[in-house]
C-alpha cells in the first residue's frame, strides 16, 4: 500500500525552512514544474558534487555519477516518502558513486589526474597568511592522495563521516551496510590514512 | 621491567581507533585510556588519528564544472512513457545488474547451443542425421549411417560423391526443421535385434539414423529436409539455449538502447 506522499500542507507545518523549502519545491517539481527541480538542483548540486569527487577519485566519472544522480532523483520523485530531500538526493548519488567506483574498478583510470597538478590551489580569503596558506594547500593534496589509495570502502565511509559530517546511521542508510560495519570502516581507513602519511604526519602535527 | 615501545607493535591500534573516533563506553574506554596513558607510540597515534579526522574535515571544496541543471528536452526524455519511458528505466542504476545478466544468458544460451549442436553430445546426438556415437566394434555401420545421412540429403546428380558432400549442419537442421524423414523411429523389436550394429539412438529423441541400403538414397532428389513427418521437435536443451540467447540478447539490445537515450540527455548538459 503507497504511504501518503508529503503535502505543502506538510512542508508548511515543518520547523526547518530548509526543509520546507525542499518539499515545496518537490511538490512542485513533481507536478510538472521543471525550474522547481531545477532550483533543487541548484541548491544541492555543489553539495552533491564535493561528496562524490571524492568518492569517485576521476572528474570525468564523478560528473557522470552526479548527472546520473539528478536524473535518477527527477525519475523516480514519486517515491520519495518523506524526511531530508537533501539525505534523499545524498543517497541516491553515493549510489550513483559506487556504482561509478565499481566500474572504475572495471575500467581502471589515473586517480585524481587534477590534483596532481601542482598548479591547483584551494580557493581562500584575501587575508590569509601566505605560508599557511600553501602548508594548507600541501596538507590537503597529501590527504587528497593517500585517499585515493585506501579501498573504496574505508574511502567512502571517511568522506561522508569526516568531509561531510554525516553520522553513522545516515551513513547506514545511505551505503547499506551495519553500523558497526560503517565505524569498523572508518576506523581502518583512518589507519590506513596514517600509515600512507606516515612520512609526512608533520604537515598535519601543526 | 618490558619496554612499552617494544610492545607497541603487539598493541591494539583499532582500539585506540575507536577512541580516536569517540566510540568507545565503559571498560573499552579505560582499556584504551590506560593504553594510551602508557604507550608514547599509541599516544602520538592517538594524535595523529585526530589531526588526520581534523584535516579532512577542512579540506576545501573542489570546483565544480559542471552544471547539472535539465534542460526542458532531457526532463521530457526522463519524463518519458512507454517503450521510451521503460528503456530509461532501464539505464537507471537500480537495473545495473541486467548488463551481468545478459551477458551471462547470451554466454549460457551460445554454450548450449554449441554444446547441443555437435553430434555426439547432449542433445545434438543423431538428430543432425550422424551417429551419437560410434558403435563400439562395427565402424563400418557408423560410416554407412554417416553416408546414408549425407546421401538423403543431396541430389543423387550431384558430380561429388556423397561421401564428399559435407554433412547437414546439425545446428541448420534444428533450427530450420523438425526432424528429417531420413531419421525414422526404430521399432523396438528393430531396436533389439540392431543393438549390436546400430548407433546408440538419441538421449532426447529416440531416434536413430534408418540403416538404409546406398541404393536407396540414389533414388532421387529428396525433399525430406522439408517434408517432415511429424517427428518430435529440435532437444530440449537446444531451445532452452536459444530461448537463453534470445533473452540475453534482447536485454544486451534494449541496454544499448537506453545508453544511447540516456547519452543523448547527458549531452545537453
Amino acid at each position: 500500500m503507497d504511504e501518503p506522499r508529503p503535502t505543502a500542507a506538510d512542508a508548511g507545518s515543518l520547523a526547518d525552512p530548509v526543509q520546507r523549502r525542499d518539499l515545496i519545491l518537490l511538490e512542485r517539481a513533481r507536478a510538472g514544474d521543471l525550474d522547481a527541480f531545477n532550483d533543487l538542483v541548484d541548491c544541492y548540486q555543489d553539495h552533491l558534487w564535493s561528496l562524490v569527487v571524492r568518492m569517485v577519485p576521476d572528474r570525468d566519472q564523478a560528473a557522470d555519477a552526479v548527472q546520473e544522480a539528478f536524473f535518477s532523483a527527477y525519475r523516480n520523485m514519486a517515491s520519495f516518502r518523506g524526511g531530508s530531500v537533501r539525505s534523499w538526493l545524498s543517497r541516491i548519488c553515493v549510489n550513483a558513486a559506487m556504482d561509478a567506483q565499481r566500474a572504475r574498478k572495471r575500467r581502471p583510470v589515473s586517480p585524481y589526474p587534477e590534483l596532481e597538478d601542482d598548479t591547483w590551489q584551494p580557493p581562500a580569503g584575501d587575508e590569509a597568511d601566505p605560508e599557511r596558506l600553501a602548508l594548507t594547500a600541501e596538507r590537503s593534496r597529501a590527504l587528497d592522495q593517500a585517499l585515493a589509495h585506501i579501498t573504496s570502502d574505508q574511502r567512502n565511509a571517511i568522506v561522508l563521516f569526516d568531509i561531510q559530517g554525516y553520522d553513522y546511521t545516515e551513513i547506514a542508510d545511505m551505503t547499506g551496510v551495519s553500523l558497526g560495519t560503517v565505524k569498523s570502516r572508518i576506523h581502518r581507513g583512518r589507519l590506513a590514512l596514517r600509515m600512507l602519511l606516515e612520512d609526512r604526519m608533520e604537515l598535519f602535527r601543526g | 621491567m618490558m619496554n612499552m615501545h617494544d610492545n607497541h607493535d603487539r598493541h591494539d591500534r583499532f582500539l585506540v581507533a575507536a577512541l580516536a573516533a569517540g566510540d568507545l563506553e565503559a571498560q573499552a574506554l579505560t582499556d584504551a585510556e590506560e593504553l594510551v596513558a602508557s604507550c608514547s607510540d599509541c599516544s602520538e597515534l592517538l594524535a595523529d588519528l585526530r589531526s588526520i579526522a581534523a584535516a579532512a574535515a577542512a579540506l576545501p571544496l573542489l570546483p565544480r564544472s559542471t552544471d547539472f541543471r535539465l534542460s526542458p528536452e532531457t526532463a521530457e526524455r526522463l519524463g518519458a512513457r512507454g517503450w521510451r519511458g521503460f528503456l530509461v528505466q532501464l539505464a537507471d542504476s537500480r537495473f545495473g545488474f541486467s548488463r551481468p545478466l545478459a551477458v551471462g544468458l547470451t554466454t549460457l544460451g551460445l554454450v548450449g547451443v554449441i554444446a547441443g549442436s555437435i553430434p555426439g553430445s547432449m542433445g545434438g546426438a543423431s538428430y543432425g542425421g550422424a551417429p551419437a556415437l560410434p558403435a563400439v566394434g562395427n565402424n563400418d555401420s557408423a560410416i554407412s549411417s554417416q553416408r546414408d545421412a549425407a546421401g538423403a540429403a543431396v541430389p543423387p546428380a550431384s558430380p561429388v560423391p556423397a561421401a564428399r558432400q559435407p554433412l547437414p549442419s546439425p545446428l541448420t537442421v534444428s533450427l530450420g526443421s523438425p526432424a528429417p524423414t531420413s531419421l525414422a523411429p526404430l521399432p523396438t523389436s528393430a531396436a533389439e535385434a540392431d543393438r549390436s550394429s546400430a548407433p546408440p539412438s538419441s538421449l532426447f529423441g529416440g531416434y536413430v539414423a534408418a540403416s538404409s541400403p546406398p541404393a536407396k538414397a540414389a533414388e532421387g532428389p529428396s525433399n525430406d529436409l522439408l517434408s517432415s513427418s511429424g517427428t518430435s521437435g529440435p532437444p530440449p536443451l537446444l531451445l532452452a539455449s536459444l530461448v537463453l540467447l534470445l533473452v540475453g540478447l534482447g536485454i544486451l539490445g534494449a541496454q544499448w538502447a537506453a545508453t544511447r537515450l540516456t547519452n543523448r540527455s547527458a549531452d545537453q548538459r
